[in-house]
């Protein structure tokens, strides 16, 4: 059974189509890419399947419920959580009230009935992320790689089953990146189901099983990492001169 | 590592220098006994109840209620016609005025749950503008432009007088921060930050937002039914455009978003407010002028400023924070 399923979804705004008659899903266990030129609606896609954007036609399904007209916290609460390709830190406050907040979660809370399980959960995300150091550290003194990296663990702390991720790399190092790979092979290997949007493809052919490639709001291929940079109409949408570029491994 | 511990410090400590603010204030009735100090002191005590209870909701998700008079004169009025057309205690009469208030907030703030910034501000302006005029209107209960006098007093003396109206800021502080070091202050403190992130968080922010605006409405209640009893009066100026600027900039001088910050600048200000009352017809020029000047030397009020902040042993004494390490 899918864990996530979405069917032909159309979003409009005004006269513009970003998303057109979309279909993909998602099995338990799976890495899914999604790639795609800028403005290709990529983001859009997460919006409407996190509930920030309502959609105009089509459906989507997590784990059996659909989750149309739902709230963005409800769907949270139904194990689908994601991160933001342009960061929305908690300023003003201290890294570990950061960390509490999704914490209250009505999900985490039935997950990890003890305020100890959460703390723990808390702390183990947080060293598992390489952050256990800045932990009383004002949010506003991080430097942008450790925002990317504070803002993957809030969503881990939700206890999701589904994780969608909106260009993680985006604004790392090298180092941060291979980092952030490793932790959600682990996660993927606990049996986490990932989505990733990202602009980076040598690092997200090595992570993913599947790929759908996305160009003006339309679904232009789906297949294997490696069928998919053979793809002609992948080549000229997206990779373009860049072909050679991408080895994948 | 055991974060049980390091989370420790974050809800249990205590501000020592708003402790030493409240103390100060009750020592002061019993080391002297000029009425007309005692006077002042209660006035301040007062408006710290209305600066913190506004701070609870706008300086923890920075919505800028700008018809704070809504709930003080409102539940003052209530409070002041239950008690003078029906026979009912102020001492019920009261909590029954704060419900009120606080059930009016639930609604004011579902209706305006989805406005931000200048919109937010001219909504909360409306209502309380609303109710300014029915006070005119509904002269026969509310008595027009004279209000309400010789309202039931809580004792007849002007010590004791002070001394509930210290309890009552006393329980307040306490409740505000409490509520604030809790769950709900952090989870309030995210939606300041970014509601969307605070949603994706899995928190339902709507019911969190009008959570507060309840209790901000129930608090300011209290302070309005206290205030009226304590005047023996109540008029149109408690649900005037000039009080809610005052609460607004009582808080913001003190400092946003603490609780201790707006007990601070109430208590200072009212104090010299009227202390200035020697030069009568200077006083809100000078008062008003004070204000401006404080809000341009220290936009993020005093409890804010940088030095403090910045300093652990300061930032303890001023705000209770202790960091570890
Ligand atoms: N809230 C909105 N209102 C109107 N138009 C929008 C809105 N959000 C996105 N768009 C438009 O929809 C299209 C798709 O945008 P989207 O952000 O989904 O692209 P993307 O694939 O994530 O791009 P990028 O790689 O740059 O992040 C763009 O043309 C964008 O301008
Ligand atoms: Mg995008």
């Amino acid at each position: 059974m899918n864990l996530l399923e979405v069917t032909q979804l159309t979003k409009r705004f005004g006269g513009l189509e970003a998303l057109g008659d979309i279909s993909f899903s998602v099995q338990p266990g799976e890495i899914l890419g999604i790639i795609g030129p800028n403005g290709a609606g990529k983001t859009t896609l997460f919006n409407c399947i996190t509930g920030f954007l309502p959609f105009d036609s089509g459906s989507i399904n997590l784990d059996g419920h659909n989750i149309q007209g739902k709230r963005p916290h409800q769907i949270v609460n139904l194990g689908l959580t994601r991160t933001w390709q342009l960061l929305k830190p908690f300023f003003g406050m201290l890294v570990i009230e950061a960390m509490m907040v999704p914490s209250f979660s009505k999900r985490t809370k039935s997950n990890l009935v003890s305020k100890k399980d959460q703390q723990e959960k808390v702390a183990e995300i947080l060293n598992e992320m390489g952050l256990g150091k800045i932990l009383w550290q004002e949010v506003d003194n991080l430097s942008q790689g450790e925002l990317r990296l504070l803002d993957i663990s809030r969503a881990l702390v939700t206890c999701p089953k589904v994780l969608l991720l909106d260009e993680p790399f985006s604004g790392l190092s090298h180092k941060e990146t291979e980092n952030i790979s490793r932790v959600i092979r682990n996660l993927n290997d606990q049996g986490l189901t990932v989505v990733i949007i990202e602009h980076r493809l040598r690092e997200l052919m090595k992570l993913v099983q599947k790929v759908i490639v996305i160009n003006f709001g339309q679904k232009i291929a789906e297949g294997l990492p490696e069928e998919i940079i053979q793809e002609p109409a992948v080549i000229e949408a997206y990779l373009g001169k860049r072909r050679l570029e991408i080895g994948v491994a | 590592m055991n974060l049980l511990k390091k989370i420790a410090p974050l809800t249990q400590n205590q501000s020592p220098f708003g402790l030493l603010i409240l103390i100060a204030m009750a020592v002061y009735p019993l080391i002297s006994d000029n009425i007309f100090h005692i006077e002042i002191i209660k006035l301040a005590a007062i408006y710290a109840i209305f600066a913190m209870s506004w701070d609870i909701l706008t300086g923890y998700t920075h919505e800028v209620n700008f018809g704070f008079a809504f709930f003080i004169g409102g539940a003052g009025y209530l409070s002041g016609i239950l008690s003078s057309h029906l026979p009912v205690s102020l001492f019920l009469a009261i909590p029954v005025a704060a419900m009120a208030a606080g059930v009016s907030g639930i609604f004011i703030g579902y209706v305006t749950l989805r406005l931000k910034g200048p919109y937010f501000a001219m909504a909360t302006l409306a209502f309380a503008s609303i109710l300014y005029k029915l006070s005119f209107i509904l002269y026969e209960i509310t008595g027009g432009e004279e209000g309400i006098s010789g309202l039931d007093a809580f004792t007849d003396d002007p010590t004791q007088d002070f001394f509930v109206v210290w309890g009552a800021m006393v329980a307040i502080y306490f409740a505000l921060c409490l509520y604030a070091r809790s769950k709900h202050g952090i989870i309030l403190k995210a939606i300041r930050a970014d509601e969307d992130a605070t949603q994706s968080a899995g928190i339902n922010t709507a019911y969190y937002k009008i959570e507060a605006f309840a209790i901000s409405g129930f608090m300011a209640g209290i302070g309005g039914g206290v205030f009226a009893h304590s005047q023996m009066h109540i008029g149109p100026t408690m649900l005037s455009g000039y009080l809610s600027v005052i609460v607004v900039l009582l808080a913001m001088i003190g400092g946003m978003g603490t609780i201790v910050g707006p007990l601070l600048g109430a208590i200072c200000l009212s104090i010299v407010n009227e202390s200035l009352r020697i030069v009568e017809e200077y006083r809100i020029i000078i008062y008003t002028g004070l204000l401006i000047l404080f809000i341009y030397l220290a936009p993020d009020g005093w409890i804010n400023l940088k030095f403090i902040k910045g300093s652990r042993l300061l930032s303890f004494i001023v705000m209770g924070d202790r960091k570890p390490r």
